[in-house]
C-alpha cells in the first residue's frame, strides 16, 4: 500500500542573499543560487572526473562519472546536475564516491575493445586517464564483448568506430545545440546502442570536426589526421587560424617540422571552444606547390642577385607602386606601410585580398583575410589610402612590390597585373606570377611565422610560429629590410618580429592585446 | 629511527629549524645554514649522538619544483650521516640561496665530506667555504656550467678545447710547409 | 758519494687513466720521492655519463636499466638498491617470494663482484692462473644470471613490488652443479693465494688504515670491515629477509689489504650459504605486486583486457606517481653502502636521484693507504678497494 503525501512540504526560507552556503571535502564556500555541484567544487580547486558534461554543452547526466556523496540525499548525487542546497555538504572522496566511479568505469569499460595500439586518441583519451586516476581495478569478467561497426565514415571529415563509443552524446547535443544540424543520433538500445547518422545525411555540417575533439575516446576521429603521428610526438603552438576575420584561436599540433593538425582553444570572446573545418583543414593548402627559390623572370637565381635586381627596381620610389595583403599581420604590414610612406611617396597603397565567400551565424565570416581590420587601422595611422590592386594603373615601365598577394586564384579582381608592369612578389607558391614576376621571393606560410592579427571585431591576437619554413623563404619583412638595405633606403628596421611587435604597439596607441583570455 | 636526534637537535638550534619531519622513517632536519656548521660539530661530539661516520653530501636544485616545500631557496644541501656507535642516521637539510650559492665545509668536522663537497660544487656550483681544495670532480677542469642544475639543457654542448701543442705533435702526414722535415 | 749529498728531486708520474691497472679509467697523479708515494692525487670523472641528470628526465621504470651500468660488477645489486628505495618512497610492498629472490640475485651478484675483485688482484701481482679460476667461477654465475634475466650485465630485473619474472624451473639445479664447482676454484684459489710468499710480501701491511681513519672517511664495505669495524648494512639496518637468515659477517683487525682478500674469501663462503637457505626456504605465490598503480599488469590482462591495456599504457607512458617526497633507501653493494637519494614531485620520474657511491668514500681516503708506501703497492691497494668506475663516476 502507498502512502501518498496529501500535503506539500513546506517551501524552503528565502536565503538572505543571492549565495547559497556550501561545504564541499570541508572547505566552506558560497555561490550564486542555481550554481551546480560540479562548478562549485571548482571554486574550491576540485575537478571531478567527467565523461558527458561539457561547459559549452547543456547538461546531460548519462554517464554518472561525477557523482558526489550528499548529506542531502540518499542516494549519490551528478555533481554535473544537481545544484546547490543551503548547507548541504558534498564529499568528493568519500568511500561511496571512490567505489561509485569505480563502478560506472567497469560498466563503460565493460565492452570496450582493446584498440589503444591502434587508436588515435591514446595519450590524449579521457577514458585512460580517469582509469588511471580514479580505478585500476582489473577487469571481472571473461565474456566476449559486443562488435559494432569499426572505422565507419560519418561524413568527409569523421569516422567512427561505434565499439569505442560510451554513448555520452557530447557529438548528438553538439549537432544539436552548437551546429544546429541534428545530423547524429542514437540507434538500437541496450549495451547494442550506436551512434549514427540519418540514412542518406553523412555528418557534414561545416563543424563536423568540432565532434572529435568533444569525444573522450577514440570512437569520432578526424579522417585527416588519422593513423599519422602520436600525439605524444606532437608539439603544441599557440596561433591564430587565418581562413577568416572570425580569428579562432588554435593550436598547431607538429612535430620535426611539419604540422598535422589545428585544434581550437578556448577564447570566451572569440570561438568558445569551436572552429570550423575548413579553417582547420586550411594549414595543407601551404604543403603544396611552394616558392622555394628566389626567380629573375622564371630563372632560378640566389638570394642575392634577386635582392640586387629588386633594389635596382625600387630605386626610384616615384615609379613603383607597392601591394600589401589582407592575409599579412600587423608587423609585416607596419613595416610595408612605414617603406611605402618613406620611400616611395605618400601615395595610395594597393591591397589584394581573398575574395568573399560565404559566412554563417557561429564562426565562419564571409571575409576570408584574417587581418582586414589590422590594415584598416594601419593605414588609418599612417594616413594612407588604400585601393584595391584592380585599380592599379596599367602604365608600361613601372613596379609594382606585391607582398603575399596569392593571386591569381581565379576571383574578379584578383587577375595578373598588366604587361609592362615589373612585378617583385614575396609569394609563399609557385604559381603563374611568381613564374612571370621580374622578382620573385619565396615568403613563409602563416604557420611559419606567426604575427599578430587584428579580428573584424577589433579584437587583437598573437598567432605564434609552430614550424620553420622551408631553407631560404623569409617573411616578407625581413625582405623589405634586406631590400632597403640593398636599395640604401636607410630605414632601420627592426631585427626580429618581437621587436617590429613592440614597434607597431608603439606606433600605434589604443592597440592592446585582447584575444587570449 | 629514533626521535632523538631531532629532538636534541631542535632543542639546541631552535631558532635556526626550519622544518622536521620523519616521512618513511628518515629523521629529516631542514636548518638554515648559519647554523650548520655548529649544528655538524654538535651532532659529531654530543655523545649521545655521536655521529662519526658521513654517508653522503649532495645537492638538490628546486627551480622546476611545484609542489609545496619548507622554504623558497633554489638550492639545498643534503647530508646524510651515521653513527656506528648508535646505529642511528639523520638527514640534514639545508637552503642555499641563488643569489649567494655558499655554505660552510664539513671538511673540519669529517675529511670524508671533501670529495663529496666537490661533487656538490662540481654539479651545481654551490661553493663551500673552508674546503682545502674545492674543484671540479667528475666534469673536467674546463668544463662550463653546472650539469645538474635545472637550467643546465638535457642535451648541453659545451665548447670545443684548444689542446696545447706539444713539441713531437706533429703527424708525418700534417706537416707545415715551413718545418723542417 | 753518500747518499745524503745526492740532490734528489720529487718526480710527479701520472698512472692513467689509460693503464690496465687502473680499473674503469682513473687517473693517479703521483708525486714520488725515488719509489716512495709522497702525494697521490686520484682523478675520477672519466666515465661520468650523467645518469643522476637522465634519470631526472625519465620515468621511474626507466631509470632502472641505468642502474644496471653503475656498478657493473654487480648489476642485480643496483636494481635492488634503487627499487627498495622506490618502494620507501611509495609506501608500496613486494611479495614474499620476491623478497626471497631479491636475496639471492643479490647474493649471486655479490659473489661474482668479490671474485672480480680477488681475481683481478692476482692478476696484477703476477698470477695469472687465480685469476682465471676467478673469472671461470665468475663466468658459472653469469651463466646462471643470464638464465635468469637474459643477461650477463645488463640484467634490469627487478620492478617496484617485485622481479619482472618468476626463476626459471630449473635454477636450483643448476645452482647446485655451479655451486659446486665455485666452491673448488674458490678452495683453489685459498691454497694459492692465502699462504702464498709473494702475496702475502705484496699484501701484508701494505694499504694500512686505521678504523678511525676509515670511519671518518665514511667507508663502508669489506675495506671499513677490514679495519675491524663490523658494520654491514644487512646486518646492521635488516632489508628483505637478511634477518631471517643464519649467516655472519666476516671482520679483519689490521686494515690492510690482506684482510680485505680475507673478508672477500670468507663474504663468498657467506653469500653462497645464504643462496641455499634461501632456495630451501623459498615460498610460494606471485613474484610482483598485482597493485597496477605501480607494477605493470600481467601480459594475459594487458592483451586481453581493456583495463590492463590502459594500466600497462599509462604506466608506460607516464611513469608512476609518486606523491611528494624524500628517501633514502640503501643495501648492501659489493663495495659498501650503495645508497639512492630519491626525490619526487608527483610526476612519474624522479625530480632528483642521487646515487650515493660506496667507493666515492674509499677513493677520497686512498690516499692515506698509499701515501709513505711504495709506488709498487698502489697496485694490490687500488685492487682491494675495487674501485668501479661506473659507480664512482655515474
Amino acid at each position: 500500500m502507498t502512502v501518498n503525501p496529501t500535503t506539500p512540504p513546506a517551501p524552503l526560507a528565502p536565503a538572505p542573499s543571492d549565495l547559497v552556503r556550501v561545504v564541499i571535502d570541508g572547505v566552506e564556500v558560497h555561490v550564486p543560487k542555481g550554481t551546480t555541484l560540479l562548478k562549485a567544487a571548482r571554486q574550491v580547486g576540485i575537478d571531478l572526473p567527467v565523461f558527458c558534461y561539457h561547459d559549452g554543452l547543456s547538461v546531460a547526466a548519462n554517464c554518472r562519472m561525477c557523482l558526489v556523496e550528499t548529506n542531502k540525499a540518499p542516494k549519490l548525487l551528478p555533481a554535473c546536475h544537481a545544484t546547490v542546497m543551503p548547507d548541504m555538504e558534498v564529499q568528493t572522496r568519500s568511500a561511496r564516491v571512490v567505489e561509485a566511479r569505480r563502478g560506472v568505469l567497469q560498466f563503460i569499460l565493460l565492452h570496450h575493445p582493446v584498440d589503444c595500439p591502434i587508436c588515435d586518441q591514446a595519450g590524449e583519451c579521457l577514458l585512460q586517464d580517469t582509469y588511471d586516476a580514479h580505478s585500476l581495478q582489473p577487469s571481472a569478467h571473461d565474456f566476449r564483448k559486443n562488435h559494432k561497426a569499426k572505422a565507419e565514415d560519418l561524413g568527409p571529415h569523421v569516422m567512427l568506430d561505434a565499439e569505442r563509443c560510451i554513448l555520452c552524446t557530447r557529438c548528438i547535443r553538439f549537432c544539436d545545440e552548437v551546429a544546429k544540424t541534428p545530423q547524429l543520433g542514437i540507434k538500437q538500445r541496450g549495451n547494442r546502442s550506436e551512434i549514427t547518422t540519418y540514412p542518406g545525411q553523412p555528418l557534414d555540417n561545416p563543424y563536423s570536426l568540432c565532434t572529435v575533439d568533444l569525444c573522450p575516446v577514440g570512437a569520432l576521429t578526424s579522417k585527416d589526421f588519422r593513423f599519422k603521428k602520436r600525439v605524444w610526438f606532437l608539439s603544441g603552438t599557440a596561433t591564430i587560424c587565418t581562413g577568416c576575420a572570425r580569428g579562432c584561436n588554435v593550436r598547431a599540433d607538429h612535430h620535426e617540422g611539419v604540422v598535422y593538425r589545428l585544434v581550437p582553444t578556448y577564447n570566451a570572446k572569440v570561438n568558445r571552444w569551436w572552429a570550423c573545418d575548413e579553417g582547420r583543414l586550411g594549414f595543407h593548402r601551404y604543403e603544396v606547390d611552394r616558392l622555394l627559390a628566389p626567380r629573375l623572370a622564371g630563372r632560378d637565381v640566389t638570394e642575392a642577385e634577386a635582392l640586387a635586381r629588386a633594389a635596382e627596381l625600387v630605386k626610384e620610389g616615384a615609379s613603383v607602386d607597392l601591394a600589401v595583403s589582407e592575409l599579412l599581420p600587423l608587423e609585416d604590414l607596419y613595416l610595408a606601410l612605414a617603406f611605402a610612406r618613406g620611400h616611395l611617396g605618400g601615395r595610395p597603397v594597393y591591397v589584394t585580398r581573398r575574395s568573399d565567400g560565404v559566412g554563417d551565424d557561429l564562426l565562419v565570416r564571409a571575409d576570408k583575410n584574417p587581418n582586414g581590420a589590422g590594415l584598416a587601422l594601419l593605414a588609418a595611422h599612417f594616413g594612407v589610402t588604400l585601393k584595391p590592386l584592380s585599380e592599379l594603373p596599367a602604365q608600361a615601365g613601372r613596379t609594382l612590390l606585391a607582398l603575399c598577394p596569392e593571386i591569381p586564384d581565379g576571383c574578379p579582381g584578383n587577375e595578373l597585373p598588366g604587361k609592362g608592369v615589373s612585378v617583385i612578389v614575396t609569394s609563399t607558391f609557385d604559381n603563374a606570377l611568381s613564374k612571370k614576376a621580374a622578382v620573385a621571393l619565396p615568403a613563409v606560410s602563416p604557420l611559419e611565422r606567426g604575427g599578430t592579427y587584428v579580428t573584424f571585431e577589433g579584437v587583437v591576437q598573437q598567432a605564434h610560429k609552430a614550424i620553420d619554413g622551408p631553407a631560404g623563404t623569409h617573411s616578407p619583412w625581413v625582405f623589405l629590410r634586406n631590400l632597403g638595405k640593398a636599395a640604401g633606403c636607410g630605414e632601420t628596421f627592426p631585427a626580429t618580429r618581437q621587436e617590429a611587435r613592440e614597434a607597431v604597439f608603439r606606433a600605434v596607441p589604443g592597440l592592446a592585446e585582447g584575444g587570449r583570455p | 629511527m629514533s626521535r632523538q636526534v631531532v629532538s636534541a637537535l631542535t632543542a639546541r638550534f631552535a631558532d635556526a629549524i626550519v622544518a622536521t619531519h620523519d616521512r618513511f622513517g628518515d629523521d629529516t632536519v631542514i636548518l638554515k645554514r648559519e647554523a650548520l656548521l655548529a649544528a655538524l660539530r654538535f651532532l659529531k661530539e654530543d655523545p649521545a649522538l655521536a655521529f662519526d661516520m658521513p654517508i653522503d653530501v649532495c645537492g638538490v636544485d628546486y627551480q622546476a619544483y611545484v609542489p609545496a616545500r619548507p622554504h623558497a631557496e633554489r638550492f639545498e644541501v643534503v647530508y646524510h650521516l651515521r653513527s656506528t656507535t648508535k646505529n642511528h642516521r639523520v638527514r640534514l637539510r639545508v637552503p642555499v640561496p641563488e643569489s649567494d650559492p655558499v655554505v660552510d665545509s664539513s671538511v673540519s668536522v669529517w675529511r670524508g665530506t671533501a670529495w663529496f663537497e666537490r661533487e656538490t660544487f662540481d654539479m651545481f656550483g654551490i661553493r663551500f667555504q673552508g674546503h682545502p681544495d674545492l674543484r671540479r670532480i667528475l666534469t673536467y677542469d674546463e668544463f662550463e656550467g653546472h650539469p645538474l642544475r635545472k637550467d643546465y639543457p638535457v642535451r648541453g654542448y659545451q665548447p670545443r678545447l684548444e689542446m696545447p701543442r706539444l713539441k713531437g705533435d706533429e703527424l708525418p702526414w700534417r706537416k707545415q710547409p715551413d718545418e723542417e722535415a | 758519494m753518500p747518499a745524503r749529498d745526492l740532490h734528489t728531486e720529487m718526480m710527479t708520474l701520472n698512472m692513467g687513466p689509460s693503464h690496465p691497472a687502473m680499473h674503469g679509467t682513473v687517473r693517479m697523479k703521483l708525486t714520488l720521492d725515488g719509489e716512495t708515494v709522497v702525494h697521490c692525487d686520484p682523478e675520477v670523472g672519466y666515465l661520468h655519463r650523467g645518469f643522476e641528470k637522465m634519470c631526472e628526465n625519465r620515468t621511474w621504470p626507466q631509470c632502472l636499466p641505468y642502474t644496471d651500468r653503475l656498478n657493473y660488477s654487480s648489476p642485480l645489486i643496483n636494481n635492488v638498491g634503487f627499487v627498495l628505495a622506490l618502494e620507501k618512497l611509495l609506501g608500496a610492498k613486494s611479495t614474499p617470494r620476491a623478497d626471497f629472490i631479491r636475496v639471492i640475485i643479490s647474493e649471486l651478484s655479490r659473489i661474482t663482484d668479490h671474485f672480480t675483485a680477488i681475481a683481478a688482484g692476482a692478476l696484477e701481482l703476477g698470477g695469472f692462473t687465480p685469476m682465471i679460476w676467478g673469472v671461470e667461477a665468475r663466468d658459472h654465475l653469469y651463466n646462471l644470471v643470464e638464465d635468469l634475466t637474459g643477461a650477463r650485465l645488463t640484467v634490469n630485473y627487478t620492478r617496484v613490488g617485485g622481479v619482472k619474472h618468476d626463476l626459471p624451473v630449473d635454477f636450483e639445479a643448476h645452482w647446485r652443479e655451479y655451486r659446486d664447482k665455485i666452491l673448488k676454484l674458490h678452495h683453489d684459489i685459498d691454497v694459492v693465494l692465502t699462504k702464498n710468499g709473494v702475496f702475502l710480501d705484496r699484501n701484508e701491511g701494505v694499504g694500512c688504515i686505521s678504523r678511525a681513519d676509515a670511519i671518518e672517511h665514511g667507508f663502508t664495505g669489506v675495506v671499513l670491515r677490514s679495519t675491524g669495524e663490523p658494520y654491514d648494512v644487512r646486518r646492521a639496518h635488516p632489508y628483505l629477509v637478511y634477518d631471517q637468515l643464519d649467516w655472519t659477517v666476516p671482520v679483519g683487525t689490521k686494515g690492510d689489504n690482506l684482510d680485505r682478500y680475507l673478508c672477500r674469501m670468507e663474504e663468498i663462503l657467506q653469500s653462497i650459504s645464504i643462496i641455499d637457505q634461501c632456495l630451501a626456504r623459498l615460498p610460494q605465490g606471485p613474484f610482483l605486486s598485482s597493485e597496477w598503480a605501480s607494477a605493470l599488469p600481467d601480459k594475459e590482462y594487458v592483451y586481453h583486457t581493456i583495463e590492463g591495456m590502459i594500466a600497462h599504457f599509462e604506466m608506460i607512458m607516464k611513469g608512476i606517481e609518486v606523491p611528494p617526497g624524500e628517501a633514502y633507501g640503501y643495501v648492501e653493494g659489493g663495495n659498501g653502502e650503495l645508497g639512492f637519494y630519491l626525490v619526487a614531485d608527483g610526476r612519474g620520474g624522479p625530480y632528483r636521484c642521487h646515487v650515493r657511491p660506496p667507493c666515492f668514500a674509499l677513493m677520497q681516503g686512498l690516499h692515506l693507504m698509499v701515501e709513505g708506501g711504495m709506488l709498487a703497492d698502489i697496485i694490490p691497494t687500488f685492487d682491494s678497494i675495487n674501485m668501479i668506475g661506473g659507480e664512482i663516476d655515474r
